[in-house]
């Protein structure tokens, strides 16, 4: 974000936080807690839920660095050969479509209860995005460099390896971005169903909080899993600057 | 000498180079002038080898072959250096100490560190030279290297490549849409429409190397009436 358009967001936040506010005083605590509700629960039950951010935190980067590696690998598969591309075509877009809460039972029959579950699911939500992103980039780089390497007499693996990869990274990174915020609410949803309170989630939380007519930990725990796909992309972006921003003057 | 036969090329069924004949006699500069769109880029691309042929033949390729096209094509995430090492790492002979003296005869010897983001459009542009010229071609592509440049980056960018043509004696091929770009460089012109790609005027430029400005306003005039 601009440096300019900060103050904006501010105000943008501070006008929904006002707005939460007068509602919530007038929906009640069991419906809707006011934020200084939910700020002393975040203080109060600091430990649980750090300790829950920590599992959830866990389950979602093992789930998006899994996506990234499978997601990274199918499209370099799918770049060498169009019979597996169309052979693999079937698959991406089962899992794109598939509802993770429907599956998350049976994950639950094999992999029993723990952090195995919401790693899967967060994985499955994950992979699109970055395959997606992978094989895009693979066909980015610009004529005139595939011109170059065949020009040399480069060979495929030397075309994949030392110019496809690399000229994949800056799409690679979009769908990076777009697939943290998948993974955490793919853990979630996994630990919805998957997991219990030996340790506590934010998933189980969530759910057991509401449940304990807890709105306010609720909240406390939707701000923590938010908290957490804001840091995953702003350690994608960081990772991003670090990696290719030079190549572009950035 | 390269010859073209009959060259047909119809990408996506697009007749784009149909019953193309020519022939380049060795050491010599061509510039094949004409519109944009009308399938010259495409024909360098065929002489060179990187675009399969639908029809006809091309003879007489040579085994070392250097491209300068009009994007300067570096690996952005490689330096000037790393850069003109890729045709040794995809298997292209270079003499040794070849890009040290690449790097000095295109004047970038302070910069051979620097990734091709800091450096200038012209500068870039001296590194895609610097490459296409490390494996000593016989055969010289080079398709609108000058379009984007100003213009006394490309008066730089045209004295580096007539330098490089004597010194290494090459067959050149310039691909132009700026007919004072032919006037200047060229022993022979091939002005071309399309497509499908024809030639409509071939013209041979009798006067030396380098042209006054008289000189080049002769051909251009020349060019124009043909």
């Amino acid at each position: 974000m601009k440096r300019a358009s900060w103050p904006v967001a501010l105000v943008s936040v501070g006008v929904g936080v006002a707005g939460w506010w007068l509602v919530a005083d007038r929906a009640g605590p069991l419906l809707l807690p006011r934020p200084d509700a939910v700020a002393l629960a975040l203080w109060s039950e600091r430990t649980r839920l750090a300790s829950a951010l920590y599992q959830t935190g866990v389950a979602s980067l093992a789930g998006l660095v899994s996506a990234a590696a499978l997601g990274v690998f199918a499209a370099a598969v799918s770049w060498f050969s169009p019979t597996a591309r169309l052979s693999l075509r079937p698959w991406t877009v089962l899992v794109q479509v598939v509802p993770i809460v429907a599956i998350a039972p049976m994950l639950v029959v094999w992999l029993g209860y723990g952090r195995g579950v919401a790693t899967v699911t967060a994985a499955i939500a994950a992979f699109y995005p970055v395959y997606s992103a992978a094989e895009t980039g693979l066909a980015a780089p610009a004529r005139d460099l595939v011109d170059l390497f065949r020009l040399y007499g480069a060979s495929r693996w030397q075309e994949l390896f030392r110019l496809r990869a690399w000229a994949a990274l800056p799409a690679l990174f979009s769908g990076l971005r777009t697939a943290a915020g998948l993974a955490v609410i793919g853990a979630i949803v996994g630990e919805f169903i998957g997991s219990n309170n030996a340790p506590p989630t934010l998933g189980y939380t969530v759910l057991f909080a509401s449940r304990g007519a807890r709105a306010d930990l609720a909240f406390a725990a939707v701000i923590a899993a938010g908290g957490l796909a804001l840091a995953l992309g702003a350690g994608i972006v960081w990772l991003e600057r670090r990696l290719i921003g030079r190549w572009y003057g950035g | 000498m390269l010859t073209v036969a009959g060259a047909c090329w119809r990408p996506d069924g697009a007749s784009i180079i149909e019953g193309f004949d020519l022939s380049l006699e060795p050491g010599r500069v061509t510039a094949v002038l004409g519109p944009s769109g009308c399938g010259k880029s495409s024909l360098l691309r065929l002489l060179a080898g990187v675009r399969a042929l639908d029809g006809g033949s091309i003879t007489g390729r040579a085994a070392r072959v250097g491209f300068v096209f009009q994007d300067p094509a570096l690996l952005p995430w490689r330096s000037v250096r790393q850069n003109l090492a890729l045709p040794a790492e995809l298997g292209v002979v270079t003499e040794k100490g070849a890009i040290e003296a690449a790097i000095e005869a295109v004047g970038l010897g302070g910069h051979a560190d620097k990734l091709p983001s800091a450096l200038s459009g012209g500068q870039r542009m001296r590194v895609s030279l610097a490459r296409a010229l490390l494996t000593r071609p016989e055969l010289l592509f080079l398709d609108e290297p000058f379009a984007a440049l100003d213009l006394a980056t490309r008066r730089e960018m045209q004295r580096l490549v007539l330098d490089a043509h004597a010194s290494l004696g090459c067959t050149t091929v310039l691909v132009t849409h700026d007919v004072a770009d032919a006037a200047r460089l060229a022993d022979r012109v091939l002005r071309v429409d399309g497509p499908p790609l024809r030639v409509v005027a071939d013209v041979a430029v009798s006067a030396s190397r380098p042209r006054s400005p008289d000189d080049v306003a002769t051909v251009v005039r020349a060019l124009e009436c043909a």
